[in-house]
């Protein structure tokens, strides 16, 4: 902590009246609050890199139901503005229509520009959310990107449910 | 109203930022400090427009701005605690020939900083020709020589 200390002399100290007049006591609280500001902005780099503000360890995260029916990768911080992608993978039978429904504020925080592959079919799910139906391939298995835009701000809980079961996303905007 | 936010934080965010960083870092400007101004314009440009490319945005961002410089300027010249706490005080780094090492070191400034100042301003090459040395609130460093 030594290098956040502001040491002055007694005779250093003294506000002089000519030919300037100074005000040592604030002047010394300023070079305070510079060293406290040089901290503050090294930790918001540190936390950055690692990830507290989108793409990082804080931020990607994956959930997933019990036995690996469904998994969501998504990034847990997002910035208004910004696109990510959220994976969703699902268990299904193969060869068949599985239905994935989104439900919740997700939509209301964020805007889906695509979805990969398309889904045959889609709905309103449950008044505000979605429901795409996708084709499962010969080994049951179907992985979605949605391409999104975070519109909103501020926290958005929503909740992802496949056949086997459902997982909850929570996600924070920034302005 | 997104656009007088958007200016005003950004202008918020910028005043703080720039304290921060010290009153000597930006204003005697080296090549760096100057791609680095020119780099966190370009940073600062996006977010203070969005995606509203129109007229008005951008008439809108620039009087927001305007506006909030010249109140404060208005609140400084007011109120001059408000001033000092804003700007910081002009502080004497040499009295009388005697360079005051704590107040340097507070800077981060050296001597030789203050002979660089004195050549430049004044053509003296020793601090004994130095009356008076000044770091002024803009963060430059005025030299007062000793009458001869």
């Amino acid at each position: 902590m030594g290098m956040i200390r502001v040491k002055l002399t007694e005779h250093d100290a003294r506000s002089r009246l000519t030919p300037v007049r100074e005000n040592m006591a604030v002047q010394r609280r300023l070079w305070l609050l510079e060293r406290l500001g040089l901290v503050g902005m090294t930790v918001l780099v540190l936390l950055t890199l690692l990830g507290l503000f989108s793409k990082g360890l804080l931020s990607s995260s994956q959930a997933s139901t019990g036995q690996d029916q469904l998994a969501v990768s998504y990034e847990r911080f997002l910035r208004n503005g910004a696109t990510s992608v959220i994976v969703v993978d699902l268990r299904g039978a193969p060869n068949a229509d599985v239905a994935l429904r989104i439900e919740g504020e997700l939509l209301d925080g964020l805007t889906v520009e695509s979805i990969t592959p398309p889904a045959k079919n889609a709905a309103t799910f449950d008044k505000t959310g979605m429901q795409l139906a996708l084709r499962a391939d010969a080994g049951g298995q179907v992985r979605v990107h949605l391409a999104v835009r975070s519109d909103g701000v501020g926290a958005y809980r929503s909740v992802v449910r496949g056949p086997g079961g459902s997982v909850t996303l929570n996600q924070f905007i920034y302005p | 109203m997104d656009a007088v936010l958007r200016a005003a934080g950004i202008y918020f965010a910028l005043l703080i930022i720039l304290r921060f960083a010290g009153r000597r870092s930006l204003s005697e400007l080296t090549i760096f400090d100057f791609i680095l101004l020119l780099i966190i314009s370009e940073a600062t440009q996006q977010a203070l427009l969005g995606d509203d490319f129109s007229f008005t945005n951008a008439a809108l961002v620039i009087v927001t701005l305007v506006t909030i410089d010249v109140v404060l300027s208005r609140l400084k010249y007011r109120w001059p605690s408000f001033d000092v706490w804003m700007e910081g005080s002009p502080t004497i780094v040499v009295e009388n020939g005697v360079p005051l090492q704590s107040r340097l070191r507070a800077m981060h400034l050296r001597e030789e900083d203050i002979l660089e100042a004195a050549r430049e301003k004044q053509g003296l090459v020793s601090l004994q020709q130095i009356k008076f040395a000044i770091v002024e609130k803009n963060g430059k460093i005025s030299i007062i020589p000793v009458e001869s």
